[in-house]
C-alpha cells in the first residue's frame, strides 16, 4: 500500500469532513481528547491547506474524523456466533491485539484481520 | 511491579481559557445581554433592508407564549409589541404560533385582531408585516416591520424578511438553552478524562517499548486500528491492565 502524501491526506480528510457534515469544532474537540496540542484555528488552517502539521497531528485529526464518522453510522447486523455483549467482544479483540504485539507478532495484517473467525 | 504509572506531561488544573474555547466552539457562551444586543441589532437590520419600513422589532417568545426578549428600533414599535402580550393577540403571536408570515395591510379595516389594531392605530401603525423566527419545528419568536401608510409592504419585502428571519433564527437558537453551562462543563470533563486516559496509556507504552511520545502515540493508534476499536477504548484497556498482577486475559 503506497503512503499518502501530506497533501493527499489533507484533501481526503477535508473531503471526509465535508461529506459527513462534521464541523471543524467537533473535530478539534475530539482531536484535543486524543492529546492533540495545536489549537482549533491551526487545525482549521491545516484542513484548508494554509499550514502543515506533523504526521502525528495529521493522523490524530484523521482519527478524530474517522471516530466521529463511525459514531454516526447506523447500527450493523450481528452474526450468530457473535458475543452478545459487544463491549465484551471488543475487549477480547483489543486484548488479543495487545498480546500479539507483545509477543513480537508485529505482522498484524491490518484492520479486520483480528476478527473472531 | 512498577505501580506508579507514568503520568502525562500536562496535568495542570483546567484553565479558564479552555472553558472559553469549548464555549466558543459550541457557540454557546452568549449572555442575556448578548441576546438583547442581538435582537436590537436585528431589528435595525430589518428596518434598513425593508425600504418601506418605518420601524421594526424582534421578539423572542418562550414555549409557554411569554415574551423573553425584545428588540425595537423606536419606542412606538416597543409599545405596539407590548400591546400584543398584554392583549394576548396580534400578528407576531399569530406568526409565532402558526409558523407562517402574517400581513396586516390596514389596521383600520383588518378584522382579525381588533383589540390590537384598535390599540396601535393611534401609534401610527397602519400596516404591519410579521414573520416567524423558525429554527427546528418550534418557533423562537417573530420579526416584524411597521409602516404608517396603508399596504406598505410588497411580496419582495416578505421574501426579504423571511430570509433574514431564517438566518437570525439559526443564530438565536444558540442563545436559548438554559442547561448550556452544565453541558459545556460535561463536555470539557469528558474530553479531559479521555485525554488523560490516552496520556497514561501513551506513558505506559513509552516505558514498555522504550520509545518516545510520538512513537508511543503511533503505536496506540495502530493498536486501536488493528482491534477495530476507538483509541480511547484501547487506551483504557492498556491503562487498566497495568494495575493487574496477572497480565493474561481471562477468556
Amino acid at each position: 500500500m503506497s503512503k499518502h502524501t501530506p497533501e493527499e491526506q489533507r484533501q481526503r480528510t477535508l473531503h471526509a469532513i465535508h461529506s459527513s457534515g462534521l464541523g471543524v469544532q467537533s473535530v478539534w474537540v475530539r482531536y484535543f481528547s486524543f492529546t492533540g496540542d495545536v489549537d482549533e484555528f491551526e487545525v482549521d488552517a491545516y484542513l484548508n491547506g494554509l499550514i502543515t502539521l506533523t504526521p502525528l497531528d495529521r493522523d490524530l485529526v484523521s482519527l478524530a474524523v474517522n471516530e466521529l464518522i463511525a459514531e454516526r453510522l447506523p447500527p450493523t447486523a450481528p452474526y450468530s456466533n457473535d458475543s452478545e455483549d459487544p463491549d465484551e467482544s471488543d475487549t477480547l479483540v483489543a486484548l488479543d491485539v495487545l498480546d500479539d504485539r507483545e509477543n513480537g507478532n508485529e505482522d498484524g495484517g491490518g484492520p479486520g484481520a483480528s476478527g473472531n473467525t | 511491579m512498577n505501580t506508579s504509572a507514568p503520568s502525562s506531561s500536562s496535568s495542570s488544573p483546567l484553565p479558564p481559557e479552555l472553558l472559553a474555547i469549548f464555549g466558543r466552539t459550541n457557540g454557546h457562551l452568549l449572555t442575556e445581554q448578548t441576546a438583547h444586543n442581538a435582537v436590537d441589532g436585528l431589528a435595525e437590520i430589518a428596518r434598513d433592508i425593508i425600504g418601506a419600513a418605518e420601524g421594526a422589532g424582534v421578539s423572542l417568545i418562550n414555549t409557554d407564549g411569554t415574551r423573553m426578549s425584545v428588540g425595537a428600533t423606536d419606542p412606538r414599535v416597543l409599545e405596539a409589541d407590548d400591546q400584543q402580550y398584554e392583549l394576548g393577540q396580534g400578528p407576531c403571536m399569530s406568526a409565532w404560533v402558526s409558523g407562517e408570515p402574517v400581513y396586516i395591510a390596514d389596521t383600520h379595516t383588518d378584522q382579525r385582531w381588533q383589540k390590537w389594531t384598535t390599540a396601535v392605530a393611534p401609534l401610527g401603525v397602519r400596516s404591519c408585516l410579521s414573520v416567524p423566527l423558525l429554527d427546528k419545528p418550534t418557533g423562537l419568536g417573530a420579526m416584524k416591520v411597521y409602516s404608517n401608510t396603508v399596504d406598505a409592504f410588497s411580496g419582495k419585502d416578505r421574501r426579504l424578511l423571511i430570509n433574514l428571519a431564517r438566518s437570525a433564527a439559526t443564530l438565536l437558537d444558540h442563545i436559548q438553552a438554559s442547561d448550556t453551562p452544565q453541558r459545556i462543563s460535561n463536555d470539557v470533563k469528558a474530553s479531559l478524562a479521555e485525554r488523560d486516559t490516552i496520556g497514561v496509556a501513551r506513558g505506559i507504552l513509552m516505558e514498555r517499548l522504550d520509545v518516545d511520545r510520538q512513537a508511543a502515540m503511533n503505536h496506540l493508534i495502530d493498536l486501536a486500528t488493528d482491534a477495530n476499536t476507538t483509541i480511547g477504548f484501547m487506551a483504557a484497556i492498556i491503562s487498566e491492565r497495568q494495575d493487574d498482577t496477572e497480565p493474561t486475559p481471562d477468556p
